[in-house]
This record gives C-alpha cells, sequence and structure tokens, in this order.
C-alpha cells in the first residue's frame, strides 16, 4: 500500500485566491493512498521545504504530490529535497494548480473543483512512477571550436587558460575570419588588425589550442560529454612542419585569381596566405587554379622552396577526435544576392572559386554597362584599410579615382520582407557612421551622403559616435534609395527626403551598400552536421531567448558570435567568453549525471519500423543488431542512447509496436492519471 | 532635387551659421520644434532647417512660411540638441531682405508692398547688420 503525502501550496494569494487549498487538503486526504496532507502557505521557502522533509521521514512517505506552481519553476526543488529526506526524487511530482488553475479562473469554486481533479490525478499517477536512478556518464575534458573568427579566438582563449585543451577548426588558411578584414572598429576607430593579430598569434603560441587550418568538421557523433569529430584536414599540398613561411614560393608563383580575403578587389597568387598576419603562416596551394595539379605544368613553388616542403600529391587527411563540448562560432557574410534595381553588379561576396569561367565572362570586373563602383561594406573595410590593396587610400574600383562625393545606402536587403530578410541588421547603422568617418578623415574635401531609414545606435558610445559622423561632415539623408543608375563617368542615385517629403538625386563617385548581415551560405549544413536547431534564415536557435542565450537545442553544443545572430565584435566577444564559462561547468565535474527520464526500447518488440529514428530531433535512436549467446545476428532494434535522449516523446507516440517507453511518463502512468479524471477510457 | 554640394549655396549657409551662431548639422530631425510651432508654418521650421542640411539654400529662403514665425522662441526653448530655429529663421529673413536691397528704406518702398508685408518682416528689415 502506498504512503502518498500531498501537500498543498497557497503560494502567498496567488492560488488561495481562487482555489481553497484547505478544502483542497481535506478532500485529497480522503484519497485512497494518502497518508498525510499539509496545507501551507508558501511551499518553496525554507520553512515550507523542512515541513516538506520532515513528513517523508517521520511518516515514511514513499510518494509525494505538491500542488503549486508548474513544474517548470520547483520541480527540481521538491525533487532534490525529497533526495536530501533519502525519498528517490522521480517519486515527487507536481500537480500545477496555478499557472494551469487559479490564474485562469476567477471562479473560487470552479478553481477548487479543478485543483482537486489536478492534484487527484497525480496522486493516481504516482502509483505507478518507479524509482529511477541518474546515469552516470564519462566526460571527455576537450573543447572543439568551429569557427576562427574572434568569437572562436576568444573562446579558445578563455578556456586554454583555464587548462582546457582546445581545438579549433578554421575552414580558411588563416584564423582571423570577418574581423581581420575590417580597417578599424567603431565606436573607438582603433585599427581592427591591431587587436585582433595579438589574440592570433596567442592562439598560435597557447600549448593547450590546436589549430586546424583549411579543414572542416565533416561529421559529428556522440552526445554531451561524449562527442566524436571527423574533421577534414583539406590537402594544403605544403607539408606543416617544415614550412618556415619564408614568402619565397607565393613571390614566385607566376599564376594569379582573385583574393578572397580582398573581396576580389585585386588578385593573389595561386600558392598563398590571405594577408600577411596569417596565422598559421603556411601557405595553401589553390588546387581548383593551380596549373601543376591541373595539369602537370609549372611547379615553380616546388623549385624555389628551400626546405622543401611542397608536395604535389597530398591527399585530405580524416582525423577523428573526441571532444566533450563543442562552441559553435562559425559568423557572418553580406547577403550574396542584392537587389537587381540598385544597379547591375556582380554578386559581391561570391568568391572566384565559386564562378565558373563563364559567369566570370558574364561577371567582369571592368565597366560593361555595371555599377563596377557599387560596393558592399567588406569591400569598402579593405579599400580604407592600410594593409589593403590601396594602401588605405579610398580608390574607387573602376579607374582608380579618389571619390569626391560617396554615398552610403543603410538596410539595404534588410528590414525589407519582399525581397530581402526581415529582420534589422543591426551593426549597419554604426558602421555606415565608421564608413563616413574613415572616409572624411582619408579625402578632406569629399562630401558623403547616408540615405538612412532609421539610425539604430543602442550601445555605450554609439548614439554619440552618430553625431561625431554627423559633425564630421556626414550628410543624412532620411529615406531609402530606389534605384542607381549611370550618369557620365558618376552613379545617379535616386532617393528621397522624408522629412521635407521630396525626391532627391546625388550624383556619386561611389556607392557603399550597408549590405545585411545574413549566416554563412552552408550555415543549414552544418547545423545538421551538428545536430542543432537553426532559424529560417540559418542561423543557429538558442535554447531560451534570455535565460539560456548561449546554449543551442543539443546539450553540449554552443553558440557563439554572428552564427546565432547579427551580432557586432563587443557582443560576439562577451558572447564567446559566456560559451567558455558554460564548457567550463560541464567540465567541472570528472563525469556526468544524465536526468533518467528518456526512452527505454523493449527491443525484442521492436519491428525495425524505425519510424522513431526518422522523427527523433536530437538524433539520439540507432539502430542496433542483437546477437545471440553464440555471437550469430539475430534481429535489428532500436536503441536509444541515454546520453542524447532529451525526453521529448515523440518516438514514444510514433512507435508503432508501442515498444517504447519514456521514464517517469510511461503508459501506466498517463493511463491512471487520465483514468483518474475521466473515467475508464480503455 | 538633386542635392549634390554647390559651392554657392555651402557659402551661403556658411554666412547663415555665422550670422545666427547656430550649427545646423547638429539637429537630428526631431520635429518637437514644428510640433510647438504656434504659427503652424508651412515648411515647418525642421523641414526649413533639413532643406539647409541638404544644401538647399534657396528653398529655405524664399519659403513664405519663414515670414510668419513670430520670434516666439517656442521652438528654441524646446530643442533637445540645443539648436535655435528661431534664430535660424531670423537670420534667413535677414539674408532674405538683404538680397532683395541692402538697405530698408521704407520712404522708397511702395505702400502697396508694405500694405502687404508683415509687420515682422519690416521690424526685421531694420535690424539687420550683417
Amino acid at each position: 500500500m502506498a504512503k502518498i503525502g500531498v501537500f498543498v501550496c497557497q503560494c502567498g494569494n496567488n492560488i488561495a485566491r481562487t482555489v481553497d487549498t484547505a478544502e483542497v487538503a481535506k478532500y485529497c486526504s480522503e484519497q485512497d493512498g494518502v497518508v498525510h496532507v499539509e496545507d501551507y502557505k508558501f511551499m518553496c521557502s525554507a520553512p515550507g521545504q523542512e515541513m516538506f522533509k520532515k513528513a517523508i521521514k517521520e511518516k515514511g512517505l514513499d510518494a509525494c504530490i505538491v500542488s503549486a506552481c508548474s513544474p517548470k519553476m520547483h520541480e527540481a526543488t521538491f525533487r532534490n529535497a525529497a533526495e536530501a529526506a533519502g525519498l528517490n526524487p522521480f517519486k515527487v511530482e507536481i500537480a500545477n494548480i496555478r499557472e494551469q488553475c487559479s490564474w485562469v479562473h476567477d471562479d473560487k469554486e470552479v478553481g477548487t473543483v479543478k485543483s482537486k481533479d489536478l492534484t487527484k490525478m497525480m496522486i493516481e499517477r504516482i502509483k505507478f512512477n518507479k524509482p529511477l536512478e541518474r546515469y552516470v556518464m564519462p566526460l571527455t575534458k576537450r573543447a572543439l571550436i568551429v569557427g576562427g573568427g574572434i568569437a572562436g579566438i576568444q573562446a579558445a582563449l578563455d578556456l586554454a587558460q583555464a587548462g582546457v585543451d582546445v581545438h579549433i577548426v578554421e575552414r580558411e588558411p588563416s584564423l582571423g575570419g570577418n574581423m581581420a578584414r575590417l580597417s578599424e572598429t567603431f565606436p573607438t576607430l582603433d585599427c581592427s588588425q591591431c587587436i585582433m593579430t595579438p589574440r592570433m598569434v596567442e592562439v598560435q603560441n597557447h600549448p593547450l589550442i590546436t589549430v586546424h587550418a583549411y579543414a572542416e568538421l565533416e561529421q559529428l557523433s556522440g552526445f554531451i560529454g561524449n562527442f566524436r569529430a571527423r574533421i577534414r584536414q583539406k590537402a594544403k599540398f605544403v607539408i606543416d612542419d617544415l614550412c618556415t613561411g619564408c614568402g619565397e614560393c607565393w613571390e614566385k608563383c607566376p599564376f594569379s585569381t582573385e583574393s578572397e580575403f580582398e573581396m576580389g578587389l585585386v588578385k593573389r597568387p595561386i600558392i598563398y596566405i590571405p594577408f600577411p598576419q596569417a596565422v598559421p603562416t603556411v601557405p595553401v596551394i589553390d588546387k581548383t587554379e593551380c596549373p601543376k595539379i591541373l595539369k602537370d605544368k609549372c611547379g615553380l613553388c616546388a623549385d624555389v622552396c628551400g626546405p622543401d616542403c611542397i608536395d604535389f600529391t597530398q591527399q585530405d587527411e580524416i582525423k577523428e577526435i573526441d571532444f566533450g563540448a563543442i562552441i559553435v562560432a562559425t559568423g557572418f557574410q553580406l547577403m550574396p544576392n542584392v537587389y537587381r534595381e540598385y544597379g547591375g553588379w556582380r554578386p559581391p561576396h561570391m568568391t572566384p572559386k565559386k564562378l565558373t569561367a563563364k559567369m566570370r565572362k558574364a561577371l567582369p570586373r571592368s565597366d560593361a554597362g555595371r555599377l563596377v563602383d557599387v560596393i558592399n561594406g567588406l569591400e569598402f573595410e579593405r579599400l580604407a584599410s592600410a594593409s589593403g590593396p590601396t594602401g588605405g587610400q579610398i580608390r574607387r574600383p573602376s579607374d582608380g579615382k579618389i571619390p569626391e562625393i560617396v554615398v552610403f545606402i543603410a538596410c539595404v536587403g534588410s528590414r525589407d520582407c519582399n525581397k530581402g530578410v526581415e529582420y534589422c541588421s543591426k551593426i549597419c547603422c554604426m558602421y555606415t557612421a565608421k564608413h563616413t568617418m574613415l572616409y572624411q578623415h582619408a579625402v578632406h574635401h569629399g562630401k558623403s551622403y547616408v540615405f538612412y531609414m532609421d539610425i539604430r545606435a543602442g550601445g555605450k558610445g554609439y548614439e554619440e559616435f552618430i553625431n561625431r559622423a554627423q559633425d564630421e561632415g556626414a550628410q543624412y539623408v532620411r529615406g531609402r534609395v530606389s534605384r542607381l543608375t549611370k550618369k557620365g563617368d558618376r552613379i545617379l542615385v535616386k532617393g528621397a527626403d522624408t522629412l521635407t517629403g521630396q525626391a532627391v538625386d546625388v550624383e556619386a563617385d561611389m556607392v557603399v551598400l550597408a549590405t545585411a548581415m545574413v549566416p554563412q551560405g552552408d550555415s543549414e549544413q552544418v547545423a545538421q552536421t551538428l545536430g542543432i536547431g537553426y532559424d529560417k534564415h540559418g542561423f543557429f536557435s538558442e535554447q531560451h531567448p534570455k535565460l539560456m542565450p548561449v546554449e543551442s537545442s543539443t546539450g553540449g553544443i554552443f553558440l557563439a558570435g554572428a552564427c546565432q545572430s547579427v551580432k557586432d565584435i563587443p557582443e560576439t566577444v562577451s558572447q564567446a567568453s559566456a560559451t567558455a564559462a558554460k564548457v567550463l561547468a560541464l567540465f567541472s565535474k570528472d563525469e556526468m549525471m544524465r536526468d533518467p527520464e528518456v526512452a527505454i526500447v523493449d527491443q525484442e518488440k521492436c519491428m525495425n519500423c524505425w519510424d522513431c529514428v526518422t522523427v527523433c530531433p536530437y538524433l539520439a535512436i540507432e539502430r542496433v543488431e542483437l546477437k545471440d549467446r553464440n555471437g550469430n545476428f539475430r534481429k535489428w532494434a532500436a536503441y536509444v542512447n541515454p546520453g542524447l535522449c532529451q525526453g521529448c516523446g515523440i518516438c514514444n507516440t510514433a512507435c508503432r509496436s508501442k515498444s517504447i517507453e519514456l521514464m517517469g511518463y510511461t503508459n501506466e502512468q498517463v493511463y491512471a492519471q487520465i483514468t483518474a479524471f475521466g473515467g475508464d477510457i480503455i | 532635387m538633386l542635392i549634390n554640394p554647390v559651392e554657392k549655396d555651402q557659402k551661403r549657409i556658411s554666412e547663415l551659421e555665422l550670422a545666427t551662431g547656430e550649427s545646423i548639422s547638429d539637429c537630428y530631425q526631431c520635429g518637437k520644434c514644428t510640433a510647438g510651432c504656434p504659427a503652424s508654418m508651412d515648411p515647418a521650421p525642421s523641414v526649413l532647417i533639413q532643406f539647409l542640411k541638404l544644401g538647399q539654400f534657396e528653398l529655405a529662403k524664399n519659403a513664405e512660411s519663414i515670414w510668419s514665425c513670430m520670434a516666439c522662441l517656442t521652438c528654441s526653448e524646446r530643442c533637445p540638441k540645443n539648436v535655435s530655429p528661431a534664430a535660424i529663421i531670423e537670420g534667413l529673413k535677414n539674408l532674405h531682405l538683404r538680397d532683395m536691397d541692402p538697405r530698408v528704406n521704407l520712404e522708397t518702398m511702395s505702400r502697396d508692398f508694405l500694405a502687404h508685408s508683415p509687420q515682422m518682416a519690416i521690424i526685421s528689415g531694420f535690424r539687420k547688420f550683417i
């Protein structure tokens, strides 16, 4: 015979206002199996919990119901209290009589009846609760960081400084990401590379950080604490250990193609490092362009290489490494498909590699009825950068002239649910203001116009920065631009000034588009590889927008930087440090405890329809072979990995042969609960 | 309207800024001056300033509404950016009159003009020292 205790909480007046808690307690005491009831003002308070523990010990209760607020609030509180009192925590259930009863009813009589029902359902259910034990899982204390931009670098340094072994996977030949491209950063105008390269060097020199440059994460298996990553090290055709980074090879390389790092504004050799401060300073050979690899001609780099480190036969290498936690920091790109009405420019972020010969012919960098002097924000950064293709002089791409009138257009592609993305790209107001300043500093007699819709400058020192930009000569015009057309060697910008209600024209030498930030083109594929959620734009989804902003939907995978939403550098860095803190918290124990409320398969009953495998959102279910005692194959069956299972119950409902049970939510429990309310349903 | 910088207009705007001691670029077009204008100017004070921000000196100078400004200074009092639209409008009136005739001489003015000019404009005409 069960010995059940029922604890009814008044929650101050929150519950007591519409529920007669004394009446509920009295009703419960009459139920079969209930040996103890309490009615108290605040069950969650310290005296309330003491009362709960005391009752368990003194009355020898073997199950407890707390009729109170939502289990999301205090289930953990009471389960921990029960554990402290010597009762299995999974023999405690919460009847939600606040959110699902008192808060939604006005009539006390109705509220009381409903509370009685809700509590009675739990009393019947708990009679079938089995004591469950938490799983103990091993833990690999090694972290993987996907993406070597500022977010990845910051997280790696924070973790390594705390003594964690860190691996960074970066698909480009060097760390740095988009931040390395920037000229100066708002709102202080400090040089981006000056503040970034020391960190890159620190990463390279740190004994606990391993950088896999020019590599990609190909596959991820396992679960929190026990991931296994398959990393494809793309062939560099250069032997890392021998290369001294002397630069003989890339200086002598007779062939060239458009530089991805410089946004296609200049050429780079085929054997290259993306930029002079690259980390690691090991060049890679672009195998899609190298004549030696394609046609077995040239090979000059191998001839000039002193330490003989060029190996044209190198193949991609697969590394399998175990990790305990993963930080995803894949960053952003600028929206590649910008509109036709702004003029027929080439797709800005399309790197030459991805262009076929035919497309390249159709999209020349030179003038062919196209507005080549319409550039995007990152291209402008390269033009303004001291290490950029023009050495910091702002010159327009078509003829190298110093532009005297520059128009900056904000919200290109953002806040446009028709042709772009509906969200605000957030950083464009600030970087446009910065661009006007960089321009005014470089070209004193120049004039800059900014077409904007709203100025969104929420941040420390941001509004002041916008004011400064206007004081330094930027003319803000409130309105969108409708189109850009060619007029002589200038661009006619047709815009509006909604403040005077007039259409305005500007004849500009160069136009800079503040193009929307969007996730990397393959972010959805990355999310699928990692098994994490993403939104319709391709940004990775956080677990909770306010209280769990750096956790992904999968345990042990954390999100940092612009892959989660549009962010500026300060926010990215704080988020990266936050992920490091989360990983450190996870690694602070030697083994992990996992909730036992997971699905279990009765493998003898499993009839191999694999519906559960298809529906599982956490990739927790796998197919296993069952063998007889002689080791011969007997049958296939599904197996739920308790480390991965989040206890959502979807497999349970999908299972045709009813061979999956969700522990803590078994059919017996749920039927008992429903029967207690609605009579016999079976 | 083409808003590329025109040297002549830029010069006049600098002249206006010098005469009034106001910085036109400080205005961020919140519209508080327009919202409180008891004379219901049209074009409104904020629009006049926007014309100047866009380098359209002539549009501002020739706006009829500058003559309906009563210099009550409500706009200047309320401006969150310490710009005085009343001073700018006063400056525009002065520059306008100066463009018409370097000195106001009531005797040479037609009775008809005086009868149809706002009193404020005639008084302003005596005050100019630019």
